[in-house]
């Protein structure tokens, strides 16, 4: 009896060392996978803030993996530097039965520098582990601890961690020392299961059930729709520094006061120089366009990052010495030579990202994890402002284009911080223009002068070229132009106008596959240079609102010129549309029997609309798509 | 006219005084050069680019590798910038490795016609320990502006004297002067091999060293006498071999569209040690030929060890074979063991690193695990099976013999004199199918006395795709329709890699998308998974953009949305081989139903186009009976790579295909 009794315990045992039933992957809700490459079964963390300089961070992890495309949700990863330890850090492997396939300890982690590609140097060191699946489902536990004395920044709780990935359970717990103080805002948690049981001196919720949200094109950013939860300590305390949250106007003060301040002076030599440029000029905007365009002459960006110097800028004195620096010290050195020569202007804290446009939370005061950049606000008269992005050698003067356009930023002044906002670009201002004159010949092709005007950002996404060297502006042009068929270019003359913002490319050329022959038929494609090419893709059940981040305008005038020998059969209708999400026309005017003109507008506005109108649009770039790839028809005189 | 001739070559000789190449004399000349005269289109060039290697012996640490390093660049524009930091990366194991010592760097700018210059301090210098094998020094030069000419020279130390990096003698800028300079003491012999387009010849020089060895004998007096120390200083004599490079105006190396790996092209000289003799000490081999070569791997135990394990997978084995008799049936069967028994780790390899039995334990490994235990199984299963050494697409083709040559190892099985090659890290690689990252040029392979031959790893089979489309147009422009593709070969396994990877209604979402608009049903896919029969897909569609009604005409192409829309080859001139991977071969099948009330108006003309040398062909025929239209279309690429030679040929031709599949085809309404 005893005998059976120990054998019994062996095999349970056993089977609840080996396996995990909670992690058995073929019991998971159908509304988990829907739409899921992976599922969060589990993720828990765990905050202790016992002091001004003691923060503890536990975290646990467990996520089934359904397919390779998951791989990409492991996560298996830690960041660390010389204030930050890594305690307790390991991993579990386990099939889709639950059963453990694998144990990793620290050792098995593999250890690096994680310097960011656009950093020279950081401090930052990343463990991490790469694991590789045999099967799938399967799921790994991820666990690991983390203790510092920086207890400034606390990780934002995102119950959803993004794409194409569910959440079973998400947990997120703090305990504070209520003499420091913790403020936290909730976002976008309506219609998600998450439940609030935070009292005094706790913060405590817990999520369950999210599902997967699919990616759609034209949607609004992933972060403006999941749900997050904001937090920052009231006091804490940051490499060396006690600081105090209050509002972004004390939070401002508090950065100009510890940050900022003192890190202008420069040398008698330097100041001389600056003065000497600027002699003569009285106004401060035609000064600052001086002070920007010798800051982009003589610097350049490098990125160093090392401990407080990831939010403190290295002194204007030193960036004047090396000559490069990072978007904060370059920023503060446009700041110092403005000073010198009397123009104010405010260091600006940005989230800048050109393919989303992310506001700094108004309501929200927080020392880190909202802002990633840094440009320069100079105040002039009538509540206008001027930008620089200093970390540009190439941009114009007070423009900043899509990286930090329309959102809100914290522009600091020795008063204090100040949420405002940056320029918002018009559909009208993003305009691209082809003017061209096209002569048709009969053996198939044309040869065409064209001129394409850029602005606003459109020129932003194009001026770069006037660098290029002439193959790389001719591979430009071939891969814009390609439908057109083999083209031979005689001339590219590539115009930038810094002072107006406006690119210009003129091209001649000819191109070999033009129209198309059909027995005695020529059929000649109305728009080629300026056609709408990206039609937004269509989905079987839309789930997210229509988002047009940016509008734009795309307009073309043409001068066509018919070949010898044929005579004009029919041309395209002319066509007019306008409705909530923009304007195209479209209009051929038959000039003389061998000539056309060809005039054509179209403007996309900028705006959120609900899902039921993403089809709407989408046939609204329909039409406009098919009326470019209209036809003129000729038929051959016998 | 001889006063002029008199200017210029004063001119030109004034030029020459200036080219001080010293440490720290840069001249004004240089600072003042806005472009390089040669290459307009340049950022930046070397205006000197030295370095010289050499073996030398140190006291307590015995021969190391001495590299040292001076290049003065000069900076034209913004674009330049971004040689004005250099990465220094410094490799490392458990126990040793290489330092920088020595740094000393400049940045030199013209102002007010006086040379200024910027020392590079501490604060712009960064030590980055960036994995397990690699450190890295950085530095960031200061005060740079357009214009600037910055210098910077620095010593390297290594213990690792078996290697030694390429002098590299081509940039992706220009280089005025180029000094490489290589030295060895006559113990260590090391092989010359050059690659690239440059006319190089090394001059070569044998000077005198020797070493001062110290050392210290005890000896102990009987009894109470003291010890006492000897100090003996001897000298060796010997001969050190020199090898050194100077090269003027070297061109920027320019990268072209489908180019395998731009590091084919550059010219270098490489060093690679074959064998050591030190005196009173027997010689010990490295490499020399591609024989010695593959006979070094061959003897190491992750290699040839890795190869005669056999017992981890016997029974397994024996399990798998009981019932077959058929030799391909039996490949077929260790084939797909091993690929589902082991995953890739997605390393590279032509070691074992886990060793083969962890690997299939653990079930996962690298490229060696898997093909060498892949080998030994079917040596096992009594087929004469050996492992080929390949040198995958990023490591560029072995034109050196070199270990580091290879980097990847497959598997031959000869059946009736025809080697079969297989890859079983990748799912849907099948017999003779090998994964693109593979597909370079030809591997060696090892036979088991250590011998070894070249093998083609181009495949000789076409991958085929032959496409049935069955379209009826409709009143309203629509067009409506059936298609259905069927491939073979890296065509199948392409498609089975994407179609495998993702669930199937995105990649229907994806395929009614791609051809802009189109509905799709009744969607069907045969042999995704079954590798031994072609892949097949079919569907309906519906699709609205691809015929025109215009008065009392329709027009539309006769592929619809099939075929090529544009040139690839888009430049008109091209100095290096264009890469397809494999040849290959696509069948057009067209049928059009011609609506009720229409007749042809026009049809595109037939044609025939041949590349020279029988390298690719295209049929176009276009037919009307009745009431249907048939179009049949092939296109074929026979060669896996085209000589630059024939780009012009091969740019026309497929100018000629584009035009051709763009046609039209007229219907009008019938008369009565």
């Amino acid at each position: 009896m005893r005998f059976y009794f120990s054998l019994l315990f062996c095999v349970f045992f056993f089977v609840v060392k080996a396996q995990k039933k909670e992690y058995q992957a073929i019991l998971l809700d159908a509304k988990l996978v829907a739409n899921a490459d992976a599922v969060v079964r589990l993720n828990a963390t765990t905050i202790e803030i016992a002091g001004l300089e003691s923060l503890k961070q536990t975290h646990k992890r467990v996520v089934t993996i359904l397919n390779s495309k998951g791989n990409d949700h492991l996560d298996l990863k830690v960041y660390y530097d010389d204030k930050i330890k890594v305690k307790n850090l390991g991993a579990i492997a386990y099939d889709k039965f639950g059963k453990q396939l694998k144990k990793f300890k620290s050792g098995d982690f593999k250890d690096m520098a994680a310097v960011s590609s656009f950093s020279l140097y950081e401090d930052s060191r990343v463990k991490y582990l790469s694991y590789i699946p045999n099967s799938y489902p399967y799921t790994i536990e991820f666990y690991y601890e983390t203790t510092t004395s920086n207890t400034t920044w606390i990780p934002f709780w995102r119950p959803l961690q993004g794409y194409n990935i569910s959440t079973e359970k998400s947990t997120y717990d703090i305990v504070y020392d209520s003499a420091l103080g913790l403020s936290k805002k909730e976002k976008n948690f309506t219609g998600y299961n998450i439940l609030d049981q935070s009292k005094n001196g706790v913060v405590s919720y817990i999520a369950e059930n999210l599902e997967a949200i699919e990616p759609e094109e034209l949607s609004p950013d992933f972060r403006s729709i999941a749900p997050v939860l904001l937090i920052a300590p009231l006091r804490s305390h940051y490499e060396g520094f006690e600081i105090e949250a209050g509002d972004w106007e004390t939070m401002g003060k508090w950065i100009y006061d510890n940050l900022l301040s003192g890190s202008t002076d420069l040398s008698e030599e330097t100041k001389k120089k600056v003065l000497g440029l600027v002699e003569g000029i009285n106004s401060p905007l035609e000064k600052a366009r001086v002070i920007y365009n010798y800051v982009q002459n003589n610097t350049r960006y490098v990125s160093v990052q090392v401990g407080i110097g990831g939010i403190r800028p290295i002194p204007a004195s030193e960036v004047d010495r090396v000559k490069y620096g990072d978007c904060k010290g370059l920023t503060n050195y446009t700041r110092a030579l403005l000073e010198v020569v009397g123009v104010t202007s405010y260091y600006t804290e940005v989230y800048a990202s050109a393919n989303n446009q992310i506001d700094m939370d108004k309501s929200f005061p927080s020392l880190l994890g909202q802002a990633n950049h840094v440009i320069l606000n100079i105040p002039i008269q009538n509540n206008k402002s001027v930008w620089l992005e200093c970390t540009s050698q190439s941009l114009p003067f007070n423009f900043l284009g899509d990286f930090t356009d329309n959102r809100n930023v914290l522009a600091i002044s020795p008063e204090g911080g100040k949420i405002i906002r940056t320029p918002k670009y018009d559909p009208l201002e993003n305009s691209q223009v082809v003017k061209a004159n096209l002569k048709i010949l009969d053996d198939r092709s044309v040869v065409v002068n064209a001129k394409v005007i850029s602005e606003g950002l459109r020129y932003n996404k194009r001026y770069y070229l006037e660098k290029e060297t002439l193959l790389e502006k001719e591979k430009f042009i071939k891969s814009q132009w390609g439908h057109m068929g083999d083209m031979d270019i005689d001339r590219m003359d590539f115009h930038n106008d810094k002072e107006s913002v406006s690119f210009t490319q003129e091209i001649d050329f000819r191109a070999g596959n033009f129209s198309s022959v059909s027995g005695s038929l020529l059929l000649i494609p109305v728009n080629t240079l300026n056609k709408t090419i990206h039609l937004p893709q269509r989905y079987r059940n839309r789930k997210m609102p229509l988002e047009i981040e940016r509008g734009f305008s795309d307009n073309a005038e043409y001068d066509i010129h018919l070949p010898k020998g044929y005579k004009l059969e029919s041309t395209p209708d002319n066509l007019f549309i306008e409705n909530k999400f923009g304007k195209y026309s479209a209009d051929i005017e038959k000039v003389s029997e061998s000539r056309l003109k060809y005039t054509r507008q179209f403007v996309v506005y900028e705006g959120v609309y609900p899902k039921e109108e993403y089809a709407d649009y989408r046939s609204f770039i329909k039409e406009v798509s098919k009326n470019d790839n209209a036809k003129i028809i000729l038929t051959k005189n016998n | 006219m001889k006063k002029l001739m008199l200017v210029c070559i004063l001119l030109n000789l004034q030029f020459v005084i200036a080219q001080n190449f010293n440490f720290g004399k840069v001249s004004k000349e240089e600072l003042k050069e806005r472009f390089n005269v040669a290459d307009s289109s340049a950022s930046a060039s070397y205006l000197y680019k030295y370095r010289k290697t050499s073996v030398e012996y140190f006291e307590n640490e015995g021969f190391q590798l001495i590299t040292e390093v001076h290049e003065r660049i000069k900076l034209y524009n913004k674009d330049g910038f971004e040689y004005a930091t250099k990465k220094i990366n410094l490799y490392k194991d458990a126990r040793k490795r290489e330092k920088v010592s020595e740094l000393k760097a400049y940045t030199y700018n013209l102002v007010d016609d006086k040379i200024e210059d910027s020392k590079l301090k501490g604060d712009g210098e960064f030590d980055i320990e960036l994995s397990q094998y690699y450190n890295q020094k950085t530095f960031t030069m200061p005060n740079v502006k357009e214009g600037s000419v910055i210098e910077y020279k620095y010593k390297v130390k290594s213990p690792f004297v078996s290697i030694v990096d390429e002098f590299k003698l081509q940039h992706s800028i220009p280089v005025k002067k180029l000094i490489a300079i290589f030295m060895s003491p006559e113990y260590f012999n090391y092989k010359l091999n050059m690659k690239g387009f440059l006319p190089i010849s090394a001059k070569q020089e044998v000077i005198a060293g020797d070493i001062n060895f110290h050392t210290k004998t005890r000896s102990s007096g009987s009894g109470f006498s003291s010890v006492k120390t000897n100090f003996n200083t001897s000298k060796l004599r010997f001969d050190i071999n020199k090898n050194s490079y100077e090269l003027t105006d070297v061109p920027a190396l320019k990268n072209e569209p489908y180019v395998n790996n731009i590091d084919n092209y550059r010219s270098c000289v490489k060093y690679e040690l074959s064998f050591t003799k030190f005196p009173n000490s027997i010689l010990e081999h490295y490499s020399t030929t591609w024989e010695d070569v593959v006979k070094t791997i061959y003897k190491r135990p992750e290699f040839g060890g890795e190869l005669n394990r056999t017992g981890y997978y016997q029974k397994d084995l024996d399990a798998l074979l009981t019932d077959s008799t058929d030799p391909l049936e039996k490949i077929a069967k260790i084939f797909d063991k091993v690929k589902s028994q082991v995953k890739w780790n997605g390393y590279y390899g032509k070691y074992a690193t886990n060793g083969v039995r962890q690997a299939y334990k653990e079930r996962t490994g690298n490229v060696g695990d898997i093909n060498l235990m892949l080998t030994s199984m079917l040596r096992s299963a009594g087929f004469n099976s050996n492992p080929i050494l390949v040198s995958t697409r990023d490591n560029g083709i072995p034109v050196f013999p070199t270990r580091e040559g290879y980097n990847y190892v497959i598997s031959g099985v000869v059946v009736d004199n025809d080697t079969i090659l297989l890859d079983a890290t990748n799912t849907y690689s099948s017999l003779n199918v090998l994964p693109l990252r593979a597909l370079n040029w030809e591997g060696r392979m090892v036979n088991k006395d250590g011998s070894s031959v070249m093998v083609d790893l181009y495949p000789k089979n076409i991958a085929q795709e032959t496409v049935y489309l069955n379209v009826g147009l409709g009143k309203n422009g629509d067009i409506e329709g059936m298609i259905r593709r069927t491939k073979t070969g890296h065509d199948a396994m392409g498609y089975r890699k994407q179609f495998n990877s993702e669930k199937e209604d995105v990649y229907i979402e994806k395929l009614e998308n791609k051809y802009g608009e189109m509905m799709v049903s009744d969607f069907e896919v045969k042999n995704n998974v079954d590798l031994a029969h072609p892949v097949m897909e079919s569907y309906k569609f519906v699709t609205e953009n691809h015929m025109e009604m215009i008065g009392d005409r329709i027009y539309f192409s006769p592929m619809f949305f099939l075929g090529t829309k544009e040139n690839p080859f888009k430049l008109e001139k091209r100095e290096f081989p264009v890469d397809f991977g494999y040849p290959s071969s696509t069948k057009y099948r067209i049928g059009i139903a011609i609506p009720e009330g229409y007749i042809v108006e026009s049809l595109p003309e037939s044609t025939r186009l041949k590349l020279p040398d029988e390298l690719g062909s295209f049929l176009f025929n276009v037919a009307a009976q009745s009431n249907q239209i048939n179009v049949l279309v092939n296109t074929r690429v026979n060669q896996s790579v085209i000589a630059p030679l024939y780009y012009s040929a091969l740019r026309e031709y497929f100018k000629l295909v584009v035009d051709k599949m763009s046609e039209k085809i007229v219907l009008t309404k019938s008369k009565e």
